[in-house]
């Protein structure tokens, strides 16, 4: 069984419905709880990027639930982008005004994390993390 | 229609957040609590967290600012029944927690702070 949800995002109502249904599809697989907040914390931090730095985007949610078991994240928006992506990693750097604990704190969440940006062009994020 | 439920229980004003928090419950929160602090002379309040299922770091900042805030009118503050998996995904995104007291239950919560934690 796979779930899968797509969404655009354009403000924090389409990002909390997408929460609640990445959230029930992990209940219904029997995702443990600490996966589950893991996952979600992620889908909010990449989902509250976009809203800040581009305005809107597009989330993607894949569930893959067969043998080795994996959640696939992807947060893609058409916004300035990021000039220095491995700055952007790094705690405590941001552009947006705030502590800059979005992207490093992902990549803490996840197994794998890619970024791909350029300035003018917007930002894809995906990131992977293996379930038990 | 309010997302935040706001009682008072033993002279504390109780804030029961919803599963899904976000900026606007958030300001929502500080407003209401701020009106009710003063309005009650209330000497602790509580940010009952146990129905959230996800809390990313800016989410926690504006829960700290609404305590900082509520700090600033006389009232101590702090959260009660973050579960185990929110708290995990916060720590390991980075988020600073010393400033915050925590407790298991709303119940802990409420003695502690009567009792002067």
């Amino acid at each position: 069984m796979t779930g899968s949800e797509r969404r655009v995002i354009r403000n924090e109502a389409d990002l909390a419905v997408l929460l609640t249904s990445v959230g029930a599809a992990c209940r219904r697989a029997q995702i443990p709880d600490r996966e589950t907040a893991r996952a979600l914390t992620v889908i909010s931090e990449l989902g509250r990027n976009i809203l800040k730095y581009a305005g809107r985007g597009h989330m993607a949610v894949d569930l893959h639930l067969a043998p080795p078991r994996r959640i696939d994240i992807e947060a893609m928006d058409t916004g300035p982008g990021i000039a220095d992506i491995q700055a952007a990693l790094q705690d405590h750097y941001s552009t947006g005004g705030t502590l800059g604990l979005g992207l490093p704190g992902v990549k803490r969440l996840v197994d794998h994390l890619e970024i791909r940006s350029s300035p003018g062009t917007g930002t894809i994020v995906k990131a992977r993390r293996w379930l038990p | 229609m309010s997302k935040v439920v706001l009682t008072s229980w033993r002279g504390a004003i109780v804030a029961t957040l919803p599963p899904d928090i976000d900026a606007e419950v958030c300001g929502e929160l500080r407003d209401h609590l701020a009106h009710r602090v003063r309005a009650t002379r209330a000497r602790a309040v509580i940010l009952d967290a146990t129905a959230v299922d996800v809390m990313d770091t800016e989410d926690w900042r504006h829960l700290k600012a609404a305590l900082a805030t509520m700090a600033l009118l006389g009232a101590r503050g702090g959260v009660a029944g973050l579960q185990p998996g929110v708290v995990a995904a916060l720590v390991s995104c980075g988020a600073e927690t010393d400033e915050v007291l925590a407790f298991r239950t709303v119940e802990d919560a409420v003695q502690a702070l009567e009792a002067g934690a």
